[in-house]
């Protein structure tokens, strides 16, 4: 049996329902004096058997189809070009505090709009100019403290 | 009223109140900054100017960054603000077919008209649809959540099982957090940042934003090309030609935002995807909303900014805030030594007057301030895609960053960014993931308050009159194509 689509969901939503139960089994029951009353785990599990039902729906589903990639449309270059981003994305966020907010942000800027074409040139400028436009809302309008970073020790 | 425009039409007003209406269609239009936030931003200025300024730059920004959160929703798949998340759906698709300013000014004239509808409800019956809404109780709240979530249905496109599943994880996500009833942490697993629930402005951002850029990356085809092609050449006389077409769509909507509106707890961004719901319920176009369809515009649009002058119902006629954003209004009024309640239309009739003059006045600024925000930001968009997507991942970061100032909220925009990306590559749709997300804690708060009540005794969620009529109207929302069809199939034979 080749493995469709549908096959991948079904199989999500029942594992994620039984995790949902078996997660909930640990949660406390909740009295008011004598009286049980619905306590923290009575909507999770209304929903986790939703959850196991739906994923027995989608297995049904899979007999009428034929999708068989999951990621449609996505060629190799593509793939890498997303999971580049993706690392990217969480290299900024676990230096956004120690390297602070303008130098983690230039660089991302520059290698995001290097990876996607963006000329070299192009990309120093436009990255100066949203780096601008970033501090100039967020820090200097809204009053949002950005991280300063190492750079704080300096200036 | 009359001496109340005179009183509004001062420079010491106008000004603060315009300008206002300026940083409203900013806020709005940034991703991460919502109208709650330019509101809270604005309360400490007002305090030093008179209480009608001070209330005519909440109003304005309100309005005007309602609006302005569909700029982005419409051109780039990131909604500016929650409230503009149903208008993504057929509004970005408008800008993918070359008629993204088109929807917006549609957009435009739909969301000052529906302030407007929203407002004269707000003048002539609020006491009545407050005394109405005061009779909800958690049996009518539940029915009411149940009812919003069977928009879900209506509004996915493609395989109702899959609409069902992206449900379901919608509301799972709602549950994570500090249980609202015992305070025990659900599904946090010791992290701490998780205990006040998931911040679905974030799941928004990540979801919509993110996920569309990492999809155009995916297809490096796609990135040379400039963001819009279009040019803007729209005249008021074919907008309203259009919205004159869809005036049932219109006053529909606008009537249910405003109805929603009214509840308290339930705000604009409920209230756009009920009426988007009941638009397309209704429509002779089912299959084009989602694609494309006008209709699917006019109505989220129409309903989100009614819904505001519904929100003020409760808050002017009990005190009682119909959203976050009068519940920093009703703060501010009282600073200024005014008590909202029946009272203050007695006492301080003179100061109602003119909050009504100023939101009626501020539809038509609306229009003109924000068909300027339109065309600021259609030339950014003239930039080439890939230099776009870098401003949209870099803005979807920093937005989500700045809501708590916390780099966690990244982390968790990122992982439903790329969520987002795998759910419409696999064909799962990702609105009614966010109808659950925003409707879950409504749901269950409710349902499990209601059952405490009755000692665990469902029958009461169905017997009372104002339940009932939900129920049916449910039941209809879900099998009245499927009966109607039987009939006619019945009636032919």
């Amino acid at each position: 049996m080749k493995i469709k689509v549908e096959h991948i969901i079904g199989f999500l939503s029942i594992f994620l329902g039984i995790i949902t139960i078996i997660l909930t089994l640990h949660f406390p029951k909740f009295n008011i004096g004598k009286e049980k009353v619905p306590g923290p785990s009575f909507f999770p599990n209304i929903i986790a058997f939703f959850l196991i039902f739906v994923g027995i729906l989608e297995f049904f589903e899979a007999k009428h189809s034929t999708r068989y990639v999951f990621l449609q449309g996505v060629n190799k270059k593509g793939m890498r070009n997303v999971l580049i981003i993706v690392l990217a994305i969480f290299l900024y966020t676990i230096s956004l505090i120690p390297l602070g907010f303008i130098i983690t942000t230039f660089l991302f800027s520059l290698a995001i709009m290097y990876l996607l074409g963006v000329g070299k040139i192009k990309s120093i400028v436009y990255s100066f100019i949203v780096l601008a436009i970033l501090i100039l809302i967020f820090e200097k309008l809204f009053r949002i403290p950005l991280p300063g970073g190492f750079l704080n020790l300096y200036i | 009223m009359l001496e109340a425009l005179a009183g509004i039409f001062k420079l010491h007003v106008l000004v603060p109140w315009i300008l206002a209406m300026f940083f409203g269609i900013f806020v709005g239009g940034v991703p991460g900054l919502t109208a709650t936030m330019a509101v809270a931003l604005l309360v400490p200025l007002s305090y030093y100017m008179s209480p009608i300024a001070g209330l005519a730059m909440i109003i304005g920004v309100e309005f005007t960054a309602i609006f302005a959160g569909d700029i982005p929703a419409t051109f780039l798949r990131i909604p500016g603000t929650p409230a503009s998340g149903a208008a993504i759906l057929d509004g970005y698709e408008l800008t993918k077919k070359g008629k993204g300013s088109l929807a917006l000014s549609i957009d435009l004239v739909a969301s000052a008209l529906g302030g407007l509808v929203g407002i004269l409800i707000l003048i002539f019956i609020s006491s009545a649809l407050a005394n109405f809404a005061l009779k909800f109780t958690n049996f009518e709240y539940f029915w009411m959540g149940v009812f919003g979530l069977s928009m879900s249905a209506i509004i996915t496109t493609g395989s109702k099982i899959k609409g069902l599943f992206s449900v379901l994880l919608g509301l799972l996500v709602s549950t994570v957090g500090m249980d609202i009833t015992t305070g025990y942490p659900r599904f946090t697993f010791g992290i701490t940042n998780l205990m006040s629930g998931v911040n679905f402005i974030l799941v928004m951002i990540g979801l919509f934003g993110l996920s569309e850029a990492l999809k155009y990356i995916s297809n490096p085809a796609s990135l040379k090309m400039p963001s819009i092609n279009e040019k803007i050449s729209i005249t008021f006389r074919s907008i309203f030609g259009i919205l004159w077409k869809f005036k049932k769509t219109f006053f529909a909507s606008s009537l249910i935002g405003t109805i929603v509106g009214a509840l308290p707890g339930a705000g604009a961004d409920i209230a756009a995807w009920v009426a988007y719901g009941t638009s397309k319920k209704t429509s002779k176009n089912k299959e084009s909303f989602g694609h494309g369809n006008i209709e699917g515009v006019i109505a989220p649009t129409s309903a989100n900014n009614a819904a505001l002058g519904g929100t003020w119902i409760p808050t002017l006629v009990f005190g009682i805030p119909g959203d976050s954003i009068t519940a920093i209004v009703l703060g501010a009024m009282m600073m200024y030594g005014l008590t909202p309640g029946p009272l203050i239309f007695q006492q301080n009739r003179a100061l109602v007057n003119s909050i009504f003059s100023i939101a009626l006045i501020s539809q038509l600024l609306l229009v003109i301030i924000g068909f300027i925000g339109i065309k600021s930001y259609s030339y950014i968009l003239k930039l080439p895609r890939n230099v776009i997507m870098t401003g949209v991942i870099i803005f979807s970061m920093v937005g989500s960053y700045a809501l708590n100032n916390n780099v966690f909220d990244i982390g968790v925009m990122l992982f439903f960014g790329i969520l987002g990306f795998l759910f419409e590559k696999a064909g799962i749709p990702l609105p009614p993931l966010i109808l659950a997300l925003i409707l879950g804690p409504m749901i269950e708060n409710n349902l499990r308050i209601g059952l405490v009540k009755t000692s665990g005794n469902l029958l009461p969620f169905f017997t009372r009159p104002i339940s009932f009529t939900l129920v049916i109207i449910i039941i209809i929302s879900f099998f009245g194509d499927s009966m109607l069809k039987l009939i006619k199939n019945k009636m032919r034979r």
